[in-house]
């Protein structure tokens, strides 16, 4: 027992120090948001940037409005859906303004803050200026951040949120690209089996603990748990496809990294669907097909050298893989009202 | 219910112990190296004039030439300094925090840096651009927020340093020409540091408030140690070798031209 009051001294301690700086993610019961256990800690600081539930708020309603699109037809939640974990589910590419498309898939957005670099070839290095890439891009919401701070400004619904949640009535554009990091930060998904499993609260039935053994040895170098992503940029020996998007040279213009892409989460593929940068793989069953039989029958040069032989899965193998996969789904997360 | 052994808790009151005291500093990186007690204090103005051969540039009107000799106007002409630093005659180093400065070739004026602390400075320095940190941090505001035109949609970060105009030579088919020269990491780095001894030593006390006048040169873009002609570049929007050798060119062309009391 003194010791325990022992601990208890040691940690009030901890909290009563002045020198300390409030907690800024303390408030997580009224945000939503939390680390869950075993987590590493998160890439995106909060210091400057501390989470508010009427922030938060303000976020989502700046997420889901049109109006941030130069026509008032694209909001972000367009093409990025609560029920497709934030991906737009059945779409290989998603439309911007007059029904432009790009080349790449819409990805789903979750545990968005502990990745070192954003979009699918890294080109964003923070949650809030990452905005700034759709928003600006010409086919998706193609507007210009001044044009933004004037129509948001110039709504009265938005005068009232900027105020509660800013505490004064300015509205700039920092203002708008935080209140959108939050609300993206808030979206955490660590509700899929696997975190149950891993907590002790469920366990794996026998194939899915044998696909769990398939993926450990094959899968998770690079979909490292537990966000099963690495966040590094690999080819994972796709043909360079129609569009020749040489993914993350385009940003850093290194020969080395043509065709790399950063490697995507595995959780929440039973929302996310279809799969891969350009959204090809229609199915599960076609990435595995890529994987087992496909880099070995169209080597790509340019292939990382873990898959360099692909990975040779028997039938077997497929479907307790699968079904490990299926244990990453998420269903809390892609029905949670909050995010609606 | 399974029993806590005392170890255990032990080394969790190290562990929790040791977390008291690993606590950051709130914000270390915006402490300047000498305490200069607060908002208040005496300070100077820099005012940075973009010229042409000597002669403050015109945009859209005027006709000027390159080292190359070929002929250009200047439609838009924008750059950074920022993290101005200034020694005084004893050596010592006074960082100036929150020092942005986005110099406009539409709209020279002088800019003031406050909480200088009084005394007598031989030697200033800024960096020419936005730190890499800055690049990272998200959102701004001030001269550093993301709608200025300066910061790029596709690979976040800032335009160091912008030069727009036309030119006949133009390779582009609109015979127009375009310089983002950005990049703050390793060797794509456009970063510059500027020093100037000060001609005069430099008195900051209550009640005065001197300028520090600036010039920089667009011809020098052009010529240093990489001159190139239109034919040559008519655009530069990444990061790369071309933006770095750029930025090397232009760094050579600031001068500080007197001191105004």
């Amino acid at each position: 027992m003194p010791l325990l009051l022992g601990a208890l001294l040691a940690f009030s301690g901890c909290r009563k120090d002045p020198a300390i700086p409030e907690n800024p993610l303390a408030a997580s019961a009224e945000t939503g948001f939390h680390i869950p256990a075993g987590w590493p800690a998160p890439y995106y600081s909060f210091s400057e940037n501390p989470l508010k539930p009427e922030i938060i708020q303000l976020g989502k309603k700046l997420f889901n409005d049109p109006k941030l699109s130069r026509d008032s037809t694209i909001s972000c939640g367009s093409c990025h859906q609560p029920a497709g974990a934030f991906s737009q589910t059945g779409h290989i590419i998603s439309h911007g303004v007059d029904g432009r498309l790009g080349t790449r898939n819409s990805p789903g957005l979750f545990n968005l803050v502990w990745h070192p670099s954003l979009m699918w070839d890294g080109g964003a290095n923070n949650l809030e200026t990452q905005i700034l890439i759709p928003l600006q891009s010409h086919v998706e919401m193609e507007m210009s951040p001044q044009e933004l701070v004037t129509r948001v400004s110039a709504q009265p619904i938005y005068q009232k949120a900027f105020l509660e949640a800013w505490g004064t009535p300015e509205i700039n554009l920092a203002r708008i690209l935080k209140s959108m990091a939050q609300f993206e930060a808030t979206l955490i998904s660590d509700g899929a089996k696997w975190d149950r499993v891993q907590r002790r609260q469920a366990s794996f039935t026998a194939d899915e603990a044998r696909g769990e053994k398939v993926f450990m040895a094959n899968c998770a170098v690079c979909h490292k748990p537990p966000l099963f992503t690495d966040f590094a940029f690999r080819s994972n020996g796709l043909s360079a496809g129609v569009a020749n998007d040489s993914g993350r040279m385009r940003i850093n213009r290194n020969e080395g990294d043509k065709y790399k892409f950063k490697v995507p989460s595995l959780r929440n593929l039973a929302f996310t669907a279809p799969y891969f940068h350009d959204g090809r793989a229609a199915t599960i069953d076609d990435v595995l097909k890529h994987y087992s039989e496909g880099i070995a029958a169209q080597p790509a040069p340019y292939t990382d050298p873990q898959l360099h032989n692909g990975i040779r899965l028997d039938a077997t193998e497929k479907e307790q893989l699968k079904a490990f996969l299926q244990t990453l789904n998420d269903t809390a997360f892609a029905r949670n009202p909050a995010f609606r | 219910m399974k029993r806590i052994r005392p170890g255990v808790l032990l080394l969790w009151i190290f562990i929790l112990m040791a977390a008291c005291r690993k606590q950051p500093d709130p914000i270390p990186e915006k402490a300047p190296l000498i305490d200069n007690g607060g908002i208040g204090l005496p300070g100077l103005r820099v005012q940075f004039t973009p010229t042409v051969n000597g002669a403050p540039l015109v945009l859209r009107s005027a006709w000027y030439r390159n080292a190359a000799g070929d002929s250009f106007q200047v439609s838009d002409h924008k750059y950074y300094v920022s993290n101005f630093t200034l020694q005084t005659d004893s050596g010592a180093v006074v960082k100036v925090p929150e020092s942005y400065f986005l110099v406009d070739a539409a709209d020279v004026h002088p800019r003031e840096i406050r909480n200088v602390p009084p005394g007598t400075y031989t030697r200033i320095s800024f960096l020419l651009g936005v730190d890499s940190a800055r690049n990272v941090s998200g959102a701004q505001t001030g001269d550093l927020e993301q709608s200025k035109g300066m910061f790029w949609d596709w690979d976040a970060g800032y335009i160091m340093a912008k030069l727009e105009g036309f030119s006949p030579q133009s390779i582009l088919s609109g015979s127009d020409f375009y310089f983002h020269i950005a990049g703050f990491s390793g060797r794509n780095n456009v970063l510059q540091t500027i020093s100037f001894d000060l001609p005069t030593p430099l008195l900051v006390k209550a009640g005065e408030m001197p300028t520090l006048q600036f010039q920089s040169d667009v011809a020098s873009w052009f010529s240093g140690a990489s001159p190139f002609g239109f034919a040559d570049y008519s655009s530069v929007m990444a990061p790369g070798p071309q933006a770095v050798a750029i930025a090397n060119n232009y760094s050579k062309g600031f001068r500080l031209v007197r001191i105004d009391p």
